[in-house]
């Protein structure tokens, strides 16, 4: 029980650093599937069926844009983060930072 | 491509949007793939399969993840004012159909067994209206409410309405919603009622128009919707206000049809009412109730529309 309530609320903190870590990783193109396994790689704890569809509304919200790469062997979605991408991204930094300095102010 | 995996992709694509169906499920494909593939070459395919699509999940969680839409019927924000107003509804409006019922079996003179049981069946009818109703009402709400163009503007106290008040009252609607619920119960219940004098009996209402009670009961079911709707957004609304006319149409055209030609009561039962109270012709007593039916509906009709002028005036 009180594993839960521990991991709801750890769930709850992540949950917004998730936007981050995608805009930021994404100033190099990669595809869903790639970026997935960097983000827990990193030690992001994300599955698929939340990072896909967040980057389809990310891209919708022109954060994003995405190209088809038919290239290689399998054709593969890639997303990179626009210029809007960067801006907002600059500015979850510096809330991200506002936050730390705050909490550590106060613990 | 594996059958698997081709279901699982239908089974959320199917469920999306046409215009991003295809693409969607291009890459659903493709990460499905690469996702087996990272699984290596110890696993066999068909189990990396279900591994891959087991980490998926769910179908139709990710195709509402993919839509955006809310997994909830009614949300948070209108939650607990559709608790309040089923809880209300649920106090007053059964009792008062069971009573309507009981009352109207006892005066048609059936058994008081009779009377009881259908006065129950009308209660546990009343409640699945109820609970059915404002469910209804709120799930319409939170899909299409009004909350999309007031996020666009923060709330701000210029937005508090006048006393003279464009919103719908909440004990107004109430006391509107036990009259319709009365009505339909009454109209449901009751046995079309039979009138004795010298002897004879006879039918208060003629055979051709008693059938169309049950537009008046769709009527006053579809105002009972409009009045759930009108609570939960809070305002008047101008497609509310023309749904609202449109009630009255369907709910008096039917006895204007019948008055009109004077096939509404049968002319046996009108010669006993006029024996009754002594006035005569009675016809023209129709028409004086007919009169005054129409004047209300237009009044409604017409105060509708301009509540929802008024209040698309304070939102502006």
């Amino acid at each position: 029980m009180e594993d839960e309530v521990l991991l709801g609320h750890i769930q709850e903190l992540r949950r917004g650093t998730i936007v981050i870590a995608t805009l930021a990783l994404l100033i190099t193109p990669r595809y869903g599937y790639a970026l997935l396994e960097t983000m827990h790689a990193q030690g992001f704890a994300i599955d698929g069926n939340t990072l896909y569809p967040l980057l389809r509304r990310l891209e919708k919200q022109g954060l994003l844009t995405s190209e088809w790469n038919t290239e290689e062997a399998r054709p593969r979605k890639f997303y990179v983060s626009t210029s809007t991408g960067q801006k907002l991204l600059a500015r979850l930094q510096a809330e991200w930072a506002a936050l730390n300095t705050a909490l550590n102010e106060l613990l | 491509m594996n059958a698997l995996s081709d279901r699982y992709v239908a089974a959320v694509t199917n469920q999306l949007p046409e215009a991003t169906r295809a693409d969607v499920a291009r890459e659903l494909r493709a990460t499905i793939e690469d996702t087996i593939e990272a699984k290596g070459p110890t696993v066999s395919r068909s189990e990396a399969e279900r591994t891959a699509l087991i980490e998926l999940g769910d179908p139709d969680l990710l195709a509402a993840s993919y839509r955006g839409r809310p997994l909830a019927l009614i949300g948070p924000e209108l939650y607990p004012k559709w608790v309040e107003l089923t809880k209300l509804l649920l106090v007053i409006i059964p009792p008062l159909a069971g009573g309507g019922a009981l009352i109207g079996q006892l005066l048609a003179e059936r058994s008081l067994g009779q009377a009881i049981s259908a006065s129950a069946l009308t209660i546990f009818w009343a409640i699945i209206h109820v609970v059915f109703w404002t469910t209804f009402g709120f799930a319409l709400a939170e899909r299409h409410g009004a909350r999309a163009a007031e996020l666009d503007q923060p709330w701000t106290p210029d937005n508090l309405p006048s006393i003279e008040d464009p919103l719908p009252s909440v004990s107004e609607s109430i006391g509107v919603l036990i009259g319709y619920g009365a009505g339909i119960a009454l109209l449901i219940a009751a046995i079309n009622p039979t009138l004795t004098a010298d002897g004879t009996s006879t039918l208060l209402i003629t055979a051709a128009a008693w059938p169309w009670r049950w537009l008046l009961v769709a009527a006053l079911g579809g105002s009972i919707l409009l009045e759930v709707v009108k609570l939960a957004r809070q305002r008047w609304t101008m497609p509310l206000a023309i749904f609202n006319c449109l009630l009255e149409v369907a709910f008096v055209a039917p006895i204007a049809w019948f008055a009109l030609r004077n096939q509404l009561i049968t002319t046996e039962a009108q010669a006993i009412i006029e024996q009754w109270i002594g006035w005569r012709p009675l016809t023209n007593g129709i028409m004086v109730g007919l009169v005054i039916l129409v004047a209300i509906a237009l009044w409604s009709c017409i105060a509708g529309v301009r509540k929802a002028r008024a209040a698309s005036g304070a939102s502006q």
